[in-house]
């Protein structure tokens, strides 16, 4: 979908003009954390008195190449540490708003719809399983957003992106 | 995109945007069984009690021997088969509050067990499944691609079971059903299974198989509204 199909649907679910809505990508590159710590990949403050909204949150995990860890077959940059096994969650003002104990599969490289009020700081935490300690990576980030006016805080709030998860 | 799709079903299912809240129902699991059927069992027909509880062990105690022809018990699972001239197998499990099922293979494996809220629709556009094995596994070789398919051999069967019953086809593939697009509705208050089915024979290594549901709550109404869009799937499986 393109960015001016996205603004038109985001504009009628809201009844906000088109004209208000601005695409903006945020990104971020960091090493992979290497401990099980929950870690934050990236923080951003939206500006004040807008909506940040979310649509997709694009995340690659790259190793080195000619890694001696590596075999035929590997596929690392589909998957955040090749194991299937790390929670990711958001927090807002440090504060967790959707499921810590959810799957990263469910967050990242999809569509979601998540709102966030301008002035609050917004992380994308990450949580590597026990065990899992794959070699040294650079983690990407790029979140496909959009600043719109505070009021479409408000209009958005009954659709947006609910986790449900069980995590074993 | 969501803001697209709340937008869609909105106007199929003449109901406000604003009564549609986007959801992402996953989990993980680790390792479907992919056990091998006992051969005196696999034939249609048969029903089996998975329950280690003591109302399971009461059920097995209560069952007078002539209802039943045979028990056999594999890993904690155990087949019953009844007597098919005998009536009562099916009383004295709802007296033991023991669930039945049929026709369910120990290669069958639950990778989501969601109950939909009560008062509520749950509309399924896509079911996201990978199966991942562990980095460097030895039996991985090149141009193994299992990130896209269930068991990287084609051959897994999925469907979707309602409360007991199934409402998919029972031999579709997991190619049919899972990663593709989808308009599934299911009503509040029900138990929904996603069943996928190894084929015999089909053992990749060990695997995390992360689900990710996209779906949608929505009012009660919205089911009976989408009922002649929703997904069928006709399929044959050889």
């Amino acid at each position: 979908m393109t960015i001016a199909e996205e603004i038109y649907y985001l504009s009628q679910l809201t009844c906000i003009s088109c004209g208000d809505f601005n695409h903006a990508l945020v990104g971020a590159k960091v090493p992979s954390p290497s401990s099980t710590a929950a870690t934050s990949l990236l923080t951003y403050t939206p500006p004040e008195n807008l909506t940040w909204i979310v649509t997709r949150l694009n995340l690659r995990s790259i190793p080195p190449v000619n890694d001696p860890t590596l075999t035929v077959g590997d596929w690392r940059s589909e998957d955040y540490d090749a194991s299937g096994t790390a929670q990711a969650y958001l927090q807002v003002k440090q504060r967790s708003v959707t499921a810590e104990n959810a799957s990263y599969f469910l967050l990242f490289n999809k569509p979601v719809l998540f709102a966030f009020q301008g002035g609050q700081r917004v992380d994308v935490v990450i949580k590597r399983a026990v065990g899992f300690a794959p070699p040294d990576e650079v983690i990407v980030l790029a979140l496909n957003s959009y600043l719109a006016p505070p009021e479409a805080y408000d209009r958005l709030a009954r659709n947006l992106t609910q986790i449900d998860a069980s995590y074993t | 995109m969501i803001a697209q799709e709340i937008f869609k079903i909105s106007a199929l299912s003449c109901l406000p945007c604003s009564e549609l809240i986007h959801l992402l129902v996953g989990g993980k699991l680790f390792d479907p069984v992919d056990g091998e059927i006992p051969p005196s069992i696999a034939r249609e027909g048969h029903a089996f009690v998975e329950d280690r509880s003591l109302a399971y062990q009461a059920f097995i105690s209560a069952l007078p021997p002539a209802i039943y022809r045979k028990i056999d018990c594999v890993e904690g699972v155990c087949f019953v088969v009844p007597n098919e001239f005998a009536p009562d197998f099916e009383r004295v499990a709802r007296e033991q509050q023991i669930e039945i099922e049929y026709g369910n293979l120990p290669t069958s494996k639950t990778i989501l067990d969601y109950t939909v809220p009560v008062n509520f629709t749950w509309i399924v556009t896509l079911v996201n499944v990978r199966s991942i094995p562990p980095v460097n596994d030895p039996a991985l070789t090149v141009g193994d691609w299992r990130s896209e398919d269930f068991d990287a051999s084609g051959t897994a069967k999925a469907k979707w079971r309602v409360n007991r019953s199934d409402v998919t086809q029972e031999t579709s593939t997991n190619f049919c059903l899972l990663n593709h697009g989808c308009l599934f509705a299911f009503k509040g208050g029900d138990r929904v299974r996603l069943i996928v089915e190894r084929a015999p024979g089909a053992k990749p290594p060990t695997q995390q198989i992360v689900v990710a549901v996209n779906s949608y709550l929505a009012p009660p109404e919205a089911y009976d509204r989408l009922a002649s869009n929703l997904t069928q799937i006709d399929s044959s499986f050889s």
